[in-house]
Formats: structure tokens, C-alpha cells, sequence
């Protein structure tokens, strides 16, 4: 869809390496090295609160400085201009502000107005596009709704639909479902599923394990800022890391087709 | 999936449909400016007629040769200065609030609430009391000079307390409030000093006053706001975007730190320009942006605009009343905007704590 591949080509990987990034002087995330993310899976960032999930994914889309090597496909994100790396990374925080006097139309709209995206189109096509994105979220009905109108969920879906719009090669997304009831959840993770099957790169911040589980290919366990385990949610998820990183005594159950299910018996005091 | 299509074309038709009904918005709110110029133009102390007014600013174009000499002077050199400095005014104020309040992100945003008016009295109370200017100024304009580097000097202090690490909204309020009371003693602590004749002039300063409207500061301040609304509407989008949060905005491509940087250059401009020409106009920097969000909502290609002529209509009216509230007084401007404007300011805060 976009003509900005040019530069980034579908199929390029995302490469963190040795970085570091700090609040201050409080070190969050130290040297974190992770495997090349693919385009094409569904990566999960999870751990225990304060772990550093979502410093880095700010740092991975740019919000925070850092020190260390970040690399898509060929090309350095560091030596990269806010607009030229917009048209490949976005970043969806936690939460919509509230009290914004914009309709839902109006804020997917904004987002796509508010940098140059390496493709130009004509108004009519933009609005068209983000009609478009308004159903294959599923809130084509609440695409004229005033936002300060919208329960928690909605401006969730609302936020996400601004980030699909972008279309970009790498989608950050920092718990997308915190917000949702579980019929929710489950569509706006088949959603993310699928954007990754068409070729991008999807790294999903989600404290929901079994979430975690059904939908990433890959996992990866951050605790104190480091990386505890890495790869296919049965390989990285087992008990002994629940009772090392989450401090929690719990057992995992398989269900079909490989899916896995995380109960949680009790806490180690 | 066709009951799909149709809803989806109901969406991008309701949108353009919105646009339009903004579109339609800012042009009534033209036409209401418009009138209430005119209204103006026509009201006064002296007994100069309606119809007396309009002919004598048509003949003052096309015949000057045939006005009667004290029609004249009322008309060109007192009123209708006077009604195009409340536009002009009202307009840059609106436009600096509209401004300030999306880059802070703080609905109490205002030059008049952060202290820019305080500033700029405290820069003219320097002319009037003690004499001091900027070398090379004319007398004329000293007093102006003075308050609008004052009051250009104020924005930059917020803005480089903004941009201390961890100073919120919240925060950038509090040092606004504890500038305006710091910089109004300096104000007191001269007035205290002032000989009498200059207290009276620093209290009528003070007080903001169309009064002191000539045709050289309605040029003054028509080219800067010519010259600053298109770098405003330019960023239009990008504030709009930035009113979803920083991280966001930055995450869409916008350079969170140069459109703050250059908004608030842009409202420094503004704010000081009109303070500097008319002193002291409360609330208009805070009601007008208010009323303009109200009937617009916040796409800041319509926002902005709206805020202008919100502003200047606003401003326009209060000119109005200060001409009618004591039969023949004029009384100062700024006592009109702010007895309207404190009103409007307790509900807005009123409202906002219901949101919270």
C-alpha cells in the first residue's frame, strides 16, 4: 500500500541491540540485546510491572534517547528524521487522553495529516481510507461519535485504528487490550495477528500470559530491565520462570493445537 | 456486508457533511464580527448618527473633499480606529490562547492567566514611572516598546520552564500564577514611587484601553497578524495531532519540540503586540478559544480561525458595552472583558472538574 518501501523493503527485520536507556538517572533498561524481529509474527513483550516493557518500546519507536543500536532492514533509526521514521514505526501508548473535542473520524484523520507518509493522496482517498480502517476495527458504527463520549475500550479500539491507518512496516503497541472485555480482546488480537501475516513487524506490550500465548509466535521475558527468556511461548513460559520473574506458583496446561494456559495458584511470599 | 458499505458511506458523507457545518460556523461568526463592528462604529459619546457614521466613512473614501470636519474627525480618527484595534485585538489575543492552551495542554492557558499582561504592565510602568526605555526609541512608542519586550521576555521564561524536565501543565500554571503576583508587587512597589501624575497614566495603562488606538498600530499589528496566522494554520494538523499526547504526535512524524518551540514564538508575538497597543485586556486570550472549541470542536484548521473572529467579536461587543454602560463614558476595555470574562472563567473550571 505504501510506496515509502523504497527505503524499507516488507520483509526487513528489526534489530535491538546493546541498548540502554535511562529516566534520569535511574537506569531502566540496561544492554538489551533482542533476536531479530521478523516481519510476518506477533511478538509479545511481557513481565512483571516496572520491568521495562514499555520503556522499550518507547525506545524502539524514538520517544526516549538512548544508547545502543537500532536497525531496520539496512538502515540506522537513530540517523533517521522524526518524519522518516514515522512512515515506518508507530507507537500506540497506553491510553487516549480524555476530554479531546474531536470526532473519531477527525482523530484517525489527524493521524495521518500530521506528517507527510512518503505517498501522497487526495482528501476524498484519505477519507475513504479511514472509512475503511473504521470497519476493519469494527467501529464503523461510532465513526462520527465525539471521542470525550466513548467508554475506556472504545477510545482503545479508536487509538489502534489510528495506528492501522498509518500503515506502517512495524506496529508498537503498548497494551492494546487493558481496556477490553474479553469478546474485545479477542478480536483486537486476531486483528494484530493478522496485520502481522501481511507483512509487518508487530511487537505487543501484554500482561495477559495466555494472551500472550495464543496469539505471538514469539515471547520475550523482561524482568529489571534485562531479557529473562526469549522464543515460542511453550519454550519461554514455563513455571519455574513464573516463580522467578512474577513470584507467582503456577502451573501451565496445554490445550489443542498448542495452545497453552497459565493458572496461577498463588503467590511466593 | 452491503448494510457495511452503507455505513461506511454514511461515515465519510456525516464527516464531509461536518466539515462543511465548521466551514458554515466560521463564516456566521465572520458575518457576526461584521455586525458588531459596525455596531462600533455607529455607538458612541458624541451624537453622531448611524446613517451620519456610515456616510462619512463612504464619503471618507470616495469624497473626502465634502466631510464635515468634526463628523470626520469623530468618525476617522476616533471610532473607527478604535473598532478596528478591537478586532485586531481580539483576534491576536483569541489566537495566542488557542495557541497556548493546545501546546501546554492546559485548558487555563491565556497570556492574561501566565502573566504576559502582567509583563508587559510591568514594562510600561518602567516608561511611565521611572523613564526607562529602550535606547533608541521614539517617545511615541517607548511605553509599547517596553511592554512588548516585557511581555515577549515573560513567554520565554515559560517556555524555558516548559521545557525543564518533569514540569507539567499543572506546574507551568502554578509559576504562571506565582509571575503574575510577583510581577503586579513590581507593579505596586512603582506605583507606590510614582509621582501623581504618572500613577494616573500607569493606572489608565493599566486598565487597557482602545483610547490609545492610532492608524500606526492598527499597521503594526495587522502585519504581524498577517504575518503569524499562516505559519499558524500551517501547523494546524500537527497540533490538532498533538492534542492526543506527545508520544503520540511524535509517533505520526511531528517534531514535538519545534512546533512547541515555534507556537510559542508565535504567541509571544501575538500576546505582546496586543498588550503593548491597548494594555491590559483580560480573558479574551481564554474565553474566546473556549467559546470557539464549544461551537467548533478541536480540528485546529477551523479551531484556530474560529478563535480569531470568537475573539474579535467578543472584543467588538465588550467595545460596545463600554460605550453604553455610562451614557456618554467611555469606560477602559478591559474592565468590560473582565467582568465578562470572570464568569466564564469560574464555569469553565467549574466544568472541568465535573470532567475529571
Amino acid at each position: 500500500m505504501s510506496d515509502s518501501s523504497k527505503v524499507i523493503s516488507r520483509d526487513s527485520v528489526l534489530k535491538v541491540e546493546g541498548i540502554s536507556a535511562s529516566y534520569g538517572k535511574k537506569s531502566i533498561i540496561d544492554n538489551l540485546t533482542l533476536t531479530p524481529i521478523r516481519p510476518g509474527i506477533v511478538t509479545a513483550l511481557v513481565g512483571p510491572n516496572a520491568a521495562g516493557k514499555s520503556t522499550l518500546l518507547r525506545s524502539i519507536a524514538g520517544l526516549i534517547p538512548i544508547t545502543g543500536k537500532l536497525t531496520l532492514g539496512d538502515s540506522d533509526l537513530a540517523r533517521m528524521s522524526h518524519v522518516e521514521r514515522a512512515k515506518h514505526i508507530t507507537f500506540m501508548p497506553q491510553s487516549m487522553p480524555q476530554g479531546i473535542s474531536l470526532s473519531v473520524f477527525e482523530v484517525i484523520l489527524s493521524a495521518l495529516k500530521a506528517s507527510p507518509m512518503g505517498f501522497s493522496r487526495s482528501d476524498e482517498e484519505l477519507h475513504d481510507h479511514v472509512t475503511k480502517v473504521l470497519d476493519r476495527i469494527g467501529i464503523v458504527d461510532i465513526g462520527l461519535r465525539p471521542l470525550n463520549e466513548l467508554s475506556g475500550g472504545q477510545r482503545q479500539m479508536v487509538s489502534l485504528a489510528q495506528v492501522v491507518a498509518r500503515d506502517p512496516h512495524v506496529l508498537l503497541l503498548d497494551e492494546p487490550t487493558s481496556a477490553l472485555d474479553l469478546k474485545h480482546q479477542v478480536k483486537v488480537m486476531s486483528l494484530v495477528h493478522s496485520l502481522a501475516q501481511e507483512g509487518r513487524a508487530v511487537v505487543v506490550v501484554l500482561h495477559d500470559l495466555s494472551l500472550a500465548s495464543r496469539w505471538a509466535e514469539n515471547v520475550v521475558v523482561i524482568d529489571g530491565g534485562k531479557v529473562v527468556a526469549e522464543g515460542s511461548p511453550e519454550s519461554a513460559i514455563t513455571p519455574k520462570l513464573l516463580a522467578d520473574v512474577y513470584g507467582v506458583e503456577a502451573r501451565i496446561e496445554r490445550c489443542g493445537a498448542g495452545r497453552i494456559n497459565v493458572i496461577v495458584d498463588s503467590a511466593i511470599s | 456486508m452491503s448494510n457495511n458499505v452503507d455505513q461506511m458511506q454514511r461515515v465519510t458523507a456525516g464527516y464531509r457533511q461536518l466539515v462543511r457545518k465548521r466551514a458554515a460556523i466560521v463564516l456566521l461568526l465572520s458575518v457576526a464580527c461584521l455586525g458588531a463592528f459596525l455596531l462600533d462604529l455607529v455607538i458612541g459619546p458624541s451624537q453622531v448618527s448611524a446613517v451620519e457614521s456610515i456616510s462619512a466613512i463612504w464619503n471618507g473614501i470616495f469624497s473626502p473633499a465634502t466631510l464635515d470636519p468634526s463628523v470626520s474627525v469623530i468618525i476617522w480618527e476616533v471610532r473607527l480606529p478604535h473598532a478596528i484595534m478591537a478586532l485586531l485585538v481580539g483576534a491576536a489575543l483569541a489566537l495566542a490562547g488557542a495557541e497556548m492552551q493546545t501546546i501546554l495542554n492546559n485548558p487555563l492557558a491565556s497570556p492574561f492567566t501566565l502573566g504576559v499582561s502582567s509583563a508587559a504592565t510591568l514594562g510600561a510602568a518602567l516608561a511611565i514611572v521611572l523613564g526607562l526605555g529602550i535606547p533608541g526609541v521614539s517617545s511615541n512608542w517607548v511605553i509599547s516598546a517596553n511592554a512588548f519586550v516585557f511581555a515577549f521576555a515573560s513567554v520565554l521564561l515559560l517556555q524555558g520552564m516548559a521545557r525543564l524536565r518533569g514540569t507539567g501543565a499543572e506546574t507551568l500554571v502554578l509559576l504562571g500564577i506565582a509571575l503574575v503576583f510577583t510581577l503586579n508587587a513590581l507593579v505596586g512597589l512603582l506605583q507606590f514611587v510614582a509621582a501623581e501624575q504618572s500613577l494616573q497614566q500607569l493606572v489608565f495603562w493599566g486598565m487597557g484601553s482602545l483610547a490609545r488606538s492610532n492608524w500606526d498600530k492598527i499597521q503594526v499589528l495587522s502585519i504581524i497578524l498577517l504575518a503569524v496566522v499562516p505559519f499558524s494554520m500551517s501547523s494546524s494538523w500537527k497540533m490538532t495531532a498533538l492534542r492526543m499526547g506527545d508520544d503520540r504526535a511524535r509517533s505520526f512524524g511531528v517534531n514535538v519540540g519545534r512546533v512547541r518551540f515555534l507556537s510559542l514564538l508565535r504567541v509571544s508575538i501575538l500576546a505582546a503586540a496586543a498588550v503593548a497597543f491597548v494594555g491590559t485586556v483580560g480573558f479574551i486570550g481564554l474565553v474566546g478559544p473556549h467559546i470557539a472549541r464549544m461551537l467548533i470542536g478541536e480540528d485546529h484548521r477551523f479551531l484556530l480561525p474560529a478563535s480569531m473572529l470568537t475573539g474579535a467579536l467578543v472584543m467588538s461587543l465588550s467595545s460596545v458595552a463600554s460605550k453604553m454602560i455610562v451614557p456618554g463614558v467611555m469606560i477602559p476595555i478591559g474592565i468590560v472583558t473582565s467582568l465578562i470574562g470572570v464568569p466564564v472563567f469560574f464555569a469553565l473550571i467549574l466544568r472541568k472538574r465535573e470532567a475529571v
